[in-house]
């Protein structure tokens, strides 16, 4: 009764209990497990005398071991560990084997495992499977930091290469700096000499127009004590009107070194002195003969300053002296302008007896407009005569110095 | 007929039991299965003079939850030293289990198999390090499970070795 009991026990564990003959083979003890012949194949064998070891090469290895535990035991039971069979339907079967000595018989017990081993075996994959992913991605990750070591040992000889760059260039530039520093210190030094000099230059000519404008002035007064001796007449004018000439040449200078430019003068600041001399010169009434100056800016260099100046000296005069006989009234105008195409127009205007008509001054041999026509010629200019409402002399001719380089004939216009 | 025990034996998921697939049952599955235990087989090579019965101790990868039981390294003829070399730890492994065996067994026919060559840019191990090793007396083979590269001819070696 009781080996029945144990018979279905050990059937329900789904576990073979067998002993191990004398001669090596295995009967056995409990009855066949369900699984047995699936394993075994052929029926399961002859029960009364299986030979395990031959037919399970991992049981015939173990079975020295469990020789050994036989003879003497050491614990309950000898452990095989988990091997696998398949079955005859290709099934894989999860067994093991234990040796146990009971009353000094030779216990074999065979297991097909199952649940459990079953939830053994997927937690080990399941821990295998996290380490592989925990390995992999420690790969991954060691690549990466490979990778960016990489990166940075690339960059980092980058930026040395490239610091060595800006340092070498910083070198030249500061070198550069140091050569410009010089360059300017010299170029500021010979810009200092040459603002000095300059300076210097600008006194001396100055200098120069003043002493220039003094000895004319020395030579008018001259002439003027010479002119003392003779009485008012012919010869008399003739000395004032040389003295006339000599003072306008030297007015020239004077408003040359007065004007911020030295070498230039100012022809409107020009005439209205010239003017005022004259009518003082000549002595003429206050209130008598009103004297206009209609003069825009007109900037002239003295190569053209002086015969200009002295051409406006004698036509100036020539009005104040003939315009108005026997204590005639009248008007003087004086004008300059600056024309189109750098063209300089000046002229004296009166509303005097005006010109007899058979003065033509082309011919005339008077000195004075001798001395007009031949300074117009050297302005290289044209004299313009009209008889209309008063007496109208203009002098038209091109500016040298108007920058266009062209010298352009003279046109008429109106005063 | 001669009959070898032969062991597969190396770290897990190196490939082990996808080599034994291979050469016995030509067949490779791409699914990671972990082998616990000890699963058999065998395959009969014909030789040049002889046939040779190897029998094929396929044994669960070595790591911490597993370690590889002395008792079943006892018989064998020779063994296949298994390496992934997308896993630079694997070689290591490799070199632990072949001093095991060796005080267990004493010196045997080995074959150190560097599997899963088709993954061959993943590699850690790199092309000086297997000469270093064939330099110092190493026999090595690379092989593919996954497409059958030198699978059958890292069996030949060892079975060569161990009638030689």
């Amino acid at each position: 009764m009781g080996a029945s009991i144990l018979a279905e026990v050990f059937g329900a564990l789904e576990t073979g209990v067998l002993e191990r003959r004398e001669d090596g083979l295995f009967t056995w003890l409990s009855g066949l497990p369900s699984w047995w012949g699936r394993v075994w194949g052929e029926g399961g064998g002859d029960a009364s005398a299986l030979d395990l070891g031959g037919r399970f090469p991992f049981l015939e290895n173990f079975l020295i071991d469990a020789e050994i535990f036989w003879t003497s035991p050491s614990g309950c039971r000898l452990r095989s560990g988990m091997w696998y069979e398949m079955d005859d339907a290709g099934e894989e079967c999860h067994l093991e084997a234990s040796a146990v000595c009971v009353a000094g018989r030779k216990i074999l017990l065979v297991e097909l495992l199952k649940v459990e081993e079953d939830e053994r075996q997927r937690l080990i994959q399941k821990g295998r499977d996290n380490q592989l992913e925990f390995l992999r991605e420690l790969a991954k990750h060691e690549k990466t930091e490979e990778f960016l070591y990489q990166v940075q040992v690339e960059l980092e000889a980058q930026v040395a290469a490239r610091t060595e760059k800006l340092k070498a260039a910083n070198e030249a530039l500061q070198e550069e700096i140091g050569e410009r520093t010089l360059v300017e210190e010299k170029l500021r030094t010979s810009l200092e000499e040459q603002e000095s000099l300059l300076e210097e230059k600008e006194t001396l000519l100055q200098e120069i127009h003043h002493r220039v404008k003094n000895n004319l002035q020395v030579i008018s007064s001259l002439i003027d004590l010479q002119a003392r001796d003779f009485e008012e007449g012919e010869i008399h004018d003739l000395f004032l009107e040389s003295s006339n000439r000599v003072r306008s040449m030297g007015l020239i200078h004077e408003k040359m070194y007065q004007f911020q430019q030295l070498t230039q003068v100012d022809l409107r600041s020009y005439i209205q002195a010239l003017a005022s001399e004259l009518v003082e010169a000549y002595r003429i009434e206050p209130g008598r003969i009103g004297l206009q100056v209609d003069a825009e800016e007109v900037i002239l260099n003295v190569e053209v300053g002086i015969p200009c100046g002295l051409i406006l000296n004698e036509l100036i005069s020539n009005a104040l002296k003939h315009g108005f006989p026997e204590g005639k009234t009248g008007t003087i105008r004086i004008y300059a302008r600056m024309e189109a195409l750098g063209q300089i127009v000046v002229g004296v205007w009166d509303d005097g007896v005006g010109l007899p008509e058979e003065v033509n001054l082309e011919r005339a041999s008077s000195l004075g407009l001798t001395l007009v026509r031949q300074l117009t010629r050297q302005l290289r200019g044209e004299i313009i005569l009209e008889r209309n409402e008063g007496t109208n002399i203009q002098i038209v001719f091109a500016n040298p110095d108007d920058g266009s380089g062209q010298t352009q004939p003279p046109t008429r216009t109106a005063g | 007929m001669l009959q070898k025990k032969i062991c597969m034996l190396g770290a897990f998921a190196v490939g082990k039991t996808s080599l034994v697939s291979r050469f016995v049952h030509s067949m490779f599955s791409e699914k990671y299965h972990t082998t616990v235990g000890v699963k058999i087989d065998k395959k009969v090579v014909e030789l040049e003079e002889t046939s040779l019965a190897m029998v094929l101790w396929d044994l669960h990868g070595e790591d911490r939850f597993q370690k590889v039981r002395s008792s079943y390294l006892r018989g064998m003829s020779g063994y296949l030293l298994v390496v992934d070399g997308t896993r630079r730890s694997t070689l290591n492994t490799a070199r632990d289990l072949r001093q095991r065996a060796e005080e267990v067994v004493g010196e045997l026919p080995f074959v150190l198999v560097f599997n899963k060559e088709d993954l061959r840019a993943e590699w850690e191990v790199e092309e000086e390090e297997l000469v270093e090793l064939r330099g110092e007396g190493w026999p090595l083979i690379e092989t593919s499970a996954k497409n059958g590269t030198d699978v059958e001819k890292a069996f030949t070696m060892l079975a060569e070795k161990m009638l030689g």
